[in-house]
């Protein structure tokens, strides 16, 4: 563990939070409703209320999808990168002051400092600076408010403005999330609004023990 | 006259009500159906390793893209947003589709290694035999 993840992991053992996620592509717009619970280092339990009742369990590289009223479930199992819940990760990540970028190989190319806010640009891994493109942080007064990662040609592909920041232990928690995906020719919106977050808390038993009813025949995806 | 008219017309409208009840929810699962393989397809489309495959294509021609191809060994799992808040026959549709197409994708582009692989490897075959010819020389009394 690095020291960023070790601190992390002292800050933060669970995290409880009710979201309500909008998601928008070609003209239609999707509202999903839950509550998620974070177990440190990597378990993630969704449970999604509205439209449908559905858990999901990330750990590591095993995704568990769970229908209580259907019976039914799903274990999708990858034999490369552990699952995560990106709108999650977006939150969470703001623990660390690099967002996690020096972990994923970016290197910080040059910084500007205006008032109280900071924009840093980071360079892709020398590896893969022929596949991505540059990120840009902005920070003020010490919240995240602006992400961009920008493509090889220097044209932004996704953009996430953070709003209505929670302070907890040293971090400014953005309980509002909206990000825009610039594709070929359309463009997709998702906004997450976050509420009643809980650190450190007890988790529910059930969220805790869970583990799939033995009646329940559970479909296998795996690769 | 008037009154048999009537009474055939509505006949024909209960018949037609009826049909209308039975083939709206036939007509609204295979949307659902259709734009669930759309959506899939789309993402796949998003997500596939295309150069990736190009250079294990390359490396190992005619084998890459077979195995790849086949769907034995390549089985890509759903991104999670995909499927969050889905219904189960959502997700088992999407799934299917997508890794289906992140097969067929992955196996384009494994063919196009392929062919630049062999086309390496004929002219490597064809500098060798070229270059052990000159290197033999007759000798001649």
């Amino acid at each position: 563990m690095d020291g960023n993840h070790y601190s992390f992991c002292q800050i933060i053992k669970t995290i409880s939070v009710e979201f309500t996620r909008e998601y928008s592509e070609d003209n239609t717009k999707e509202i999903i409703k839950g509550k998620i619970h974070y177990q440190s280092p990597s378990k993630t339990v969704i449970k999604i209320m509205d439209p449908i009742n559905q858990w999901m369990i990330l750990e590591d590289k095993e995704m568990l999808i769970y229908y209580p009223d259907d019976k039914k479930a799903f274990r999708i199992i990858s034999s490369q990168n552990p699952f995560s819940m990106p709108f999650f990760q977006a939150f969470i990540g703001v623990v660390k002051e690099d967002y996690g970028l020096t972990e994923l190989g970016y290197t910080m190319a040059n910084y500007e400092t205006n008032d109280n806010s900071l924009i840093s640009h980071w360079n892709p891994p020398k590896n893969l600076s022929k596949f991505l493109g540059k990120i840009i942080l902005e920070f003020k007064d010490n919240k995240i408010i602006r992400m961009e990662l920008k493509n090889t040609d220097g044209k932004t592909i996704i953009k996430s403005l953070y709003k209505n920041h929670i302070f907890h232990g040293a971090t400014y928690f953005p309980l509002e999330i909206s990000t825009t995906t610039y594709l070929n020719a359309s463009f997709t919106f998702e906004k997450i609004v976050y509420r009643h977050l809980q650190f450190n808390s007890s988790l529910p038993q059930d969220i805790v023990d869970f583990k799939i009813p033995e009646d329940i025949k559970v479909k296998e995806v795996k690769w | 006259m008037i009154k048999g008219s009537f009474g055939n017309l509505g006949k024909a409208l209960s018949l037609f009500l009826s049909l209308l009840i039975l083939a709206v929810p036939i007509v609204a699962q295979e949307n659902w159906q259709q734009e669930t393989i759309a959506k899939a397809k789309k993402q796949a489309g998003q997500d596939a390793p295309g150069f990736i495959f190009g250079i294990y294509g390359c490396m190992a021609p005619l084998i890459v893209p077979l195995v790849v191809g086949s769907g034995w060994m390549y089985k890509p799992s759903p991104p999670p947003t995909a499927v969050v808040g889905k219904s189960p026959e959502y997700v088992a549709l999407f799934t299917e589709t997508y890794q289906r197409h992140m097969q067929k994708a992955a196996a384009k582009w494994a063919w196009y290694g392929s062919a630049v692989g062999c086309l390496f490897w004929v002219a490597l075959s064809v500098l060798t035999v070229f270059a052990a010819e000159e290197a033999y020389q007759p000798y001649y009394y």
